[in-house]
């Protein structure tokens, strides 16, 4: 008999998380190589007996959306952006994790770390040493590191057969749970040196989704709210009938 | 609501991007002045794991969970290092580093502050100075029966006496590289001083490979793009309107829960 209310409060969880995954977005509108998200909703069934069902919303999955965010070009030499798929492979101290914020920085013992000072890794896995003293440094397409003509290392280029396998963890990084994968950069990648990937969060699209987040946030409170006049009602009248 | 918060980790970002591009535009004519950047990273994020997220009876599991994010955070405001104009000046103690490497100073506090802003003078004993008349490293002193002083790429400082034919040298500028230019600290007045991040000094004479050569009689301009600038003031004055409509929404969407019967 409550079922009503009870699959409106469903209803207002499931958009409320909703909410938040829009709000998250929006806030990372500007962040380095950001990738959106939205939420996966299903069914949750349930039998109530006599072969009446009721379904309730349940939130399933939050779906990262991998499109190539806007390159934006910042002049700096050590940033780099990937066009197509891939990651850079970091060396951190809970373990291997991806990213594609390519804003990298020359750290005090000479290799090419993160923003959050984690080696960045070659091919085979090492961290990229520098010269002390170099007038320029050239990334070619292929991820060579080519300082004053010379190349002293290939960047690691990782791609994954399920990108929604990654985890976010922070910062722009992901850590992947299954088998590490080898570093073999996909064919049509290409890196862009002296450029970043912008967020891909469009704020058209989650701006209007958080509109119709809030109707229907509004919409489940009406229908709750006629339920329960429903049943005031309902009681009057039974409550009336028994005497 | 977790959307509230959220949404006003996004204004603050916005706020310094704001305060950022604002002090590079204050900065177009600086010389010497290299343009900042605010660099952003996202929060980190819940799991909610759920039990339902196995979608079948022989092992078969849903790979994504349920992950929400909290926000985003300033990561780093950084020099980007790139060349700016070099502009003709014709005056004789104004120098440019064309390439990498930063003039060494001596501060009145101790210590050695670098700067690319070359626009030097003379103290009142000859001694080459900057604007605020800190002492250039190391010093150099020009005799005040100088007639003509000329710098050559090298740093080679040269002077004619008058009556003389032969130019005879006073001094040899050096310049400074670091290993990581972004992580210099900029305290105002043009200087910038070394920390962990930058890591110590290489010095040399300019020309050097690796090292760029001083040109006299220009002064680099700041690098400052002022039309990428603008775009960028506009891009984060809309972001953060839009976060502050998330605060909006956040706060009905709670209103509308409180009126729940």
């Amino acid at each position: 008999m409550q079922n009503t209310s009870y699959v409106g409060i469903s209803r207002l969880n499931a958009l409320s998380r909703q909410m938040e995954v829009v709000a998250n977005n929006i806030a990372n509108a500007d962040t380095t190589s950001f990738k959106g998200e939205r939420v996966m909703f299903s069914e949750y069934v349930q039998k109530i007996g006599r072969g009446d069902k009721v379904a309730f919303v349940q939130d399933q999955a939050t779906v990262m959306n991998f499109s190539e965010g806007n390159m934006t070009f910042t002049g700096n030499d050590t940033d780099l952006a990937i066009q197509g798929k891939g990651f850079f492979a970091l060396n951190t101290p809970a373990g291997e994790r991806y990213t594609r914020s390519g804003n990298f920085r020359v750290g005090i013992d000479n290799k090419l770390i993160s923003l959050n000072g984690d080696e960045v890794l070659d091919e085979r896995r090492e961290p990229i040493i520098l010269p002390n003293s170099y007038n320029e440094i050239t990334i070619t397409k292929g991820g060579a590191v080519v300082v004053d003509g010379t190349e002293i290392a290939k960047l690691g280029v990782i791609s994954f057969p399920n990108e929604q396998a990654l985890n976010k963890t922070q910062n722009g990084m992901y850590r992947y749970s299954g088998p590490t994968p080898d570093m073999d950069k996909p064919e049509n990648t290409q890196l862009l040196q002296g450029a970043l990937e912008g967020s891909n969060v469009n704020s058209i699209a989650e701006m209007t989704k958080m509109i119709k987040i809030q109707r229907a946030f509004e919409g489940t409170h009406k229908l709750m709210e006629q339920e329960h006049e429903r049943m005031r009602r309902a009681m009057q009248v039974y409550g009336k009938t028994g005497q | 609501m977790r959307s509230l918060t959220t949404a006003a980790t996004g204004m603050l970002a916005q706020q310094l991007n704001v305060e950022v591009i604002s002090n590079n535009i204050a900065n177009l004519s600086t010389s010497g002045y290299k343009r900042k950047r605010a660099e952003f990273q996202d929060l980190l994020y819940q799991s909610m794991e759920r039990v339902g997220s196995r979608s079948s009876d022989n092992g078969d599991i849903t790979p994504a969970g349920v992950q929400i994010g909290v926000g985003v955070e300033a990561a780093a405001v950084y020099s980007i290092t790139d060349q700016g104009n070099l502009q003709p000046t014709g005056n004789t103690y104004d120098m440019a580093i064309n390439g990498k490497g930063y003039f060494q100073i001596d501060l009145p506090t101790g210590g050695t502050g670098y700067t690319r802003a070359g626009s030097f003078q003379l103290s009142p004993d000859g001694q080459l100075v900057t604007n605020d008349g800190y002492p250039v490293q190391p010093g150099i002193t020009i005799p005040s029966d100088a007639v003509e002083v000329t710098i050559n790429d090298s740093g080679e400082v040269l002077i004619k006496l008058d009556g003389q034919i032969e130019l005879s040298n006073v001094g040899q500028l050096e310049i400074s590289t670091f290993p990581n230019e972004g992580g210099l600290e900029s305290i105002g007045q043009n200087l910038v001083l070394e920390t962990e991040a930058s890591g110590s000094p290489i010095v040399s004479v300019p020309g050097q490979p690796g090292f760029g050569k001083v040109l006299q009689g220009y002064v680099e301009t700041s690098n400052v793009d002022v039309v990428k600038e603008i775009t960028d003031m506009i891009q984060a004055q809309r972001a953060y309107e839009m976060n502050s409509k998330v605060i909006e929404t956040s706060d009905q969407m709670m209103g509308t829960i409180t009126n729940i019967r």
